[in-house]
């Protein structure tokens, strides 16, 4: 029996590792029929998926496998932004950074783990959208956190501008022959590669913590945390131990983030991030990590997709409206005609309330229609995800097949001389 | 042979916002033996469990004392009790739904060091490097829990979820896990309810050649003719107080008890 392969599951992660590139080059390809330059569309699409997924893998620690329902990732998220901005600002190597980035977010999960994971889901689930809001509140409204900007007077709503180490580290173009490759898009290449390399360590790490005792206790924690309580476990001690892990996690992916996206402040994390990997997780999959990895990079193409293309959005528009405009005068034209109740029929127009809802919104909320109506489907006709949950894979799979080996050897000893035998 | 007493209660009380659940009742368990509970609904069976195992917590005014092997654990946390051995099961079957029956049983296992995180992260590379990790004690535990499913009858649906076991094999699970735990007191919120005969005189054997070894049980039981035939002694509770105790014989030769279970009608 190889029992080495269920702790390191390599082939899963060269399954996962081709998926991913793969996707990234059939969706640069099929883009390509789109707009002129796709590259530029889809690095920093799978970049931002990579990050956000380590945050998603974090929070389905929480709330996929320990049950601990919080609604407040991204303040943690934003610590560890922070955190490692200010660590690189102050001329810390990266390799040291992040991880102080990571330790200051886990820090901040075990002060928050403290007095509130004692709460039912649903207090728990409100106090920790208040913390979200809090963090951000307090990063705004503190002078000191500027950087490098003049923060005498706006002070922490400027937030802090680092820089994207390897676009300042690669400079000079690679030129093959007759094609010039840009430093940048070389820059961005090894910035995606090295996203990537620490999504698929995060996703290693928590998949063996799932696949550990410990990840079944906290599994039974979260399925029923009385029986657990009755057979010796220490709920909280296991409920902090999963937040604080998952709070740093969540630091890493800020950290990244923070090198990625270079300059950031208080509003650019808002609630909506939150929601946005709570989307992540319930569309992949509440409960497998490796259907987070494909919600991450499947809710990351809506996304972006839609914001790119917003430009084309509103000559879309307007072609709609211009379509829809003589039905409408159809409408007034008709409901004129009508006594008494013609006036109000007037005003139920529902092309022109249409028109309204479409020319009002901004087409940046299109992808958060899009999510809502996706939600409510998924939460409808498959609750659990795209990849459901599956039982965690530990050695006791063998005393499991040793015993079947077992009762079907006394069931052939019994019944020597019966065909069936050969089962 | 004098055994001595592994739990002991002694007076405690429960007052529900005016309904008094317990009423100064004191009972002893001795080593080795399976003690039966017995009384009418609402006669506070399930709450004595629960004050035992501090789900719930006694009258702050009237408190008495709970002691398990001589020392008094009042207001210990139940995780703690389980992990030195006084494990129960509860009536409304608490089971991990999402979980397989496999898993449940491993979840019972005690001081299992695949559970710590840190030995977890230092044993994926002791694996690189072939030294024992914690599959080891898994696998042990996980062979002793196939065993304990395999009595019960349910060990073809170790690998399947929980929450499509019927009613009666969810109460098996719940049996399986307590016996999974190896404590030393165990108390159980009828087990064999909506158990088939059979398989439920079965489990009482299995209890009583458990207890031989070294464990005592504390069993709660609507079924006369089983917890008469298989207990030592037998406590009658009656609106929260102990009405009588005895041996099985004694019980049932016991006036009180028959009022007791047969008063509403009379009246």
């Amino acid at each position: 029996m190889q029992t080495s392969r269920l702790y390191l599951k390599g082939h899963r992660i060269l399954l996962i590792i081709g998926g991913w590139f793969s996707s990234f080059i059939l969706l640069t390809f099929l883009l390509s029929f789109v707009i002129p330059n796709p590259l530029n569309l889809t690095l920093p699409l799978f970049s931002y998926a990579g990050i956000f997924g380590i945050a998603a893998l974090s929070l389905n620690l929480e709330v996929g496998v320990t049950g601990i329902s919080n609604f407040g990732k991204i303040a943690f998220f934003m610590v560890g932004c922070y955190t490692t901005g200010l660590m690189y600002l102050f001329k810390f190597p990266i390799f040291i950074a992040i991880p102080i980035g990571m330790v200051v977010a886990g820090f901040f999960g075990y002060l928050l783990a403290l007095p509130t994971l004692d709460l039912r889901e649903d207090y728990l689930a409100i106090t920790t959208i208040a913390v979200g809001e809090i963090v951000r509140t307090v990063l705004r409204a503190e002078t000191w956190i500027a950087w490098p900007q003049n923060r005498s007077e706006a002070g922490g709503t400027l937030g802090l501008t680092v820089e994207n180490i390897f676009r300042s580290n690669i400079t000079s173009d690679l030129v093959l022959g007759n094609i010039v490759l840009p430093s940048t898009l070389i820059a961005d290449f090894l910035f995606l590669f090295s996203i990537t390399a620490v999504f698929l360590l995060v996703y290693l790490f928590v998949e063996i913590i799932y696949n550990s005792p410990f990840g079944r206790v906290l599994k039974s924690i979260r399925d029923n945390d009385l029986a657990a309580e009755s057979l010796g476990v220490d709920i909280v001690e296991y409920r902090i131990k999963a937040f604080v892990v998952s709070s740093a996690l969540a630091g890493l992916a800020g950290g990244i983030w923070a090198l990625y996206i270079v300059g950031f402040s208080p509003d650019g994390f808002p609630p909506y991030y939150t929601f946005f990997l709570w989307i992540i997780v319930i569309i992949g999959g509440i409960g497998n990590n490796r259907g987070v990895i494909f919600g991450s990079l499947l809710v990351w193409s809506i996304e972006y997709i839609s914001r790119t293309l917003t430009g084309d959005i509103d000559t879309l528009v307007s072609r709609i409206v211009g379509i829809l405009n003589p039905l409408s005068d159809f409408y007034q034209q008709i409901s004129s005609h009508i006594p008494i109740i013609g006036d109000f029929l007037l005003s139920l127009n529902p092309i022109s309330f249409f028109q309204e809802i479409v020319v009002i919104n901004p087409p940046e909320y299109y992808p958060q229609f899009f999510f809502g109506i996706l939600l409510i489907l998924f939460l409808i006709y498959r609750p659990k995800g795209i990849f459901p949950e599956r039982p965690i894979q530990t050695v006791a799979e063998l005393a499991v097949s040793e015993h079947v080996n077992k009762t079907d050897s006394v069931i052939e000893e019994a019944d020597g001389n019966d065909d069936r035998v050969g089962r | 042979m004098i055994k001595i007493a592994v739990l002991e209660t002694q007076n405690v009380n429960k007052n529900f916002s005016g309904l008094q659940a317990l009423k100064n009742v004191s009972v002893t368990l001795k080593k080795q033996q399976i003690i039966g509970l017995i009384g009418p609904n609402g006669s506070g069976k399930s709450t004595l469990f629960n004050l035992i195992t501090n789900v719930i917590s006694q009258d702050e005014e009237t408190t008495g004392n709970i002691l398990f092997e001589g020392k008094i654990i009042n207001d210990q946390k139940m995780h703690l009790l389980a992990r030195e051995g006084l494990v129960r099961t509860f009536q409304v079957t608490q089971i991990f739904p999402k979980l397989t029956v496999l898993e449940n049983m491993l979840i019972a296992s005690q001081f299992h060091p695949g559970e710590n995180l840190k030995k977890v992260l230092v044993d994926v590379f002791r694996k690189l490097l072939h030294k024992s990790t914690w599959e080891e004690e898994e696998l042990t535990f996980a062979k002793k829990a196939m065993e304990i499913l395999d009595f019960l009858e349910i060990s073809h649906l170790a690998k399947e979820k929980a929450e499509v076991l019927s009613g009666g094999q969810r109460k098996l699970l719940a049996l399986g896990r307590a016996l999974m735990t190896s404590g030393k007191v165990i108390l159980l919120d009828e087990p064999v309810a909506g158990v088939n005969p059979v398989l439920s005189n079965r489990i009482f054997e299995k209890i009583d050649q458990l207890r031989k070894e070294s464990t005592t049980f504390f069993i709660v039981e609507h079924n006369m003719d089983v917890i008469m035939e298989s207990s030592d002694h037998v406590f009658v509770l009656s609106k929260g107080e102990i009405i009588a105790d005895g041996s099985p014989k004694e019980i049932q030769e016991n006036p009180n008890v028959l009022d007791a279970y047969l008063g509403d009608e009379g009246e």
